[in-house]
């Protein structure tokens, strides 16, 4: 089980500083991609669970990261360059750096949410985050539920 | 008669038997628009489990699956070692007619738990045609890994 210290290693080694590379910095932020990365994945499954697609702590599919960039990032150079400069190499496997590249993972999983029509929770709202997450990260097909990211985020961090 | 109406007619009697005629692969029945019969045979697991209720029922958006051996599934699930997951999409904050569509998945929740009790009931539910859903090499409909949905927009049109 994570502990609330790697948790918060996590945050400082991987989401902050790369949320302040990506000019995006923000206490939510921070949390909501850490309640992401702990309901998804436990900040231990690199690969989905009975060999789905998913990819990396945050999970993500291949098939939405590639929907990112085609309709996303491709209209937003600034932030598509600063996403970029985290591959681990130039011309890197994208799919795998989401396996294994956590600031790569954490760069995209922030876009994806940056396409959200509305604005993240505050930060402390750990129900606003559990619901957001559901409804943008998630979505209403996937099998994570508002329970059970507010139970693992209890669970590691702590509070009620 | 003209040869045009010929045509039609076999063209219509095609569409008849096809439309129609369930596609048996496996126990469960699928009919070719879409819909899924299920008896109690066909269902290894529901989650969330019995006990759940229904304020948690509804605190969790009205989702729940249906686990189902693959090999009673009607579309080949080559990829998946042992149960085809069939998941009730959740019913969000926003949605229209919210009330009534989280009414509805929890008696269908209850009419699936009930199949236990009574080996001639029946629960049919439409199947979403995607997503994980992809043409295998003979052209035939299978499924990319475990997954698959009901289609949550064709309930709603339920009565």
């Amino acid at each position: 089980m994570t502990t609330k210290n790697q948790a918060n290693a996590f945050v400082a080694t991987i989401l902050r500083p790369t949320l302040n590379h990506s000019a995006l910095p923000s206490e939510a932020a921070e949390q909501l991609l850490l309640g992401t990365a702990l309901v998804e994945s436990r900040l231990f499954h690199r690969r989905q669970i009975a060999g789905g697609p998913a990819r990396g702590f945050f999970q993500m599919e291949p098939a939405t990261h590639d929907d990112i960039w085609s309709n996303f990032l491709e209209y937003r150079p600034s932030l598509a360059e600063k996403i970029k400069s985290l591959l681990s190499v130039p011309n890197a496997n994208a799919h795998r750096e989401l396996e294994r590249n956590d600031k790569y993972a954490c760069a995209m999983a922030r876009a994806h949410y940056l396409r959200a029509p509305e604005a993240l929770p505050e930060a402390g709202d750990v129900r606003g985050m559990a619901r957001y997450w559901k409804q943008y990260y998630n979505t209403p097909l996937g099998a994570g539920t508002v329970g059970k990211y507010l139970a693992i985020w209890h669970k590691v961090m702590g509070g009620k | 008669m003209a040869q045009g109406n010929g045509w039609e007619m076999k063209l219509w009697l095609l569409c008849l038997s096809f439309c129609v005629a369930p596609v048996a692969v496996g126990s469960a029945t699928i009919l070719a628009e879409g819909l899924l019969t299920l008896t109690a045979g066909d269902v290894s697991e529901i989650r969330p489990a019995r006990g759940v209720t229904r304020e948690q029922f509804l605190e969790d958006w009205g989702q729940f699956e249906v686990r189902i051996p693959k090999e009673r599934f009607p579309i080949p699930a080559p990829h998946c070692r042992k149960d085809v997951i069939l998941r009730m999409p959740a019913v969000p904050p926003r949605a229209s007619a919210r009330a009534q569509q989280l009414e509805y998945r929890w008696n269908l929740f209850q009419a699936l738990l009930a199949l236990s009790e009574n080996k001639d009931a029946k629960v049919e539910l439409p199947l979403a045609s995607g997503p994980y859903i992809e043409r295998g090499s003979r052209g035939a409909r299978e499924l990319k890994y475990c997954n698959a949905y009901v289609d949550g927009k064709a309930l709603k049109a339920w009565p």
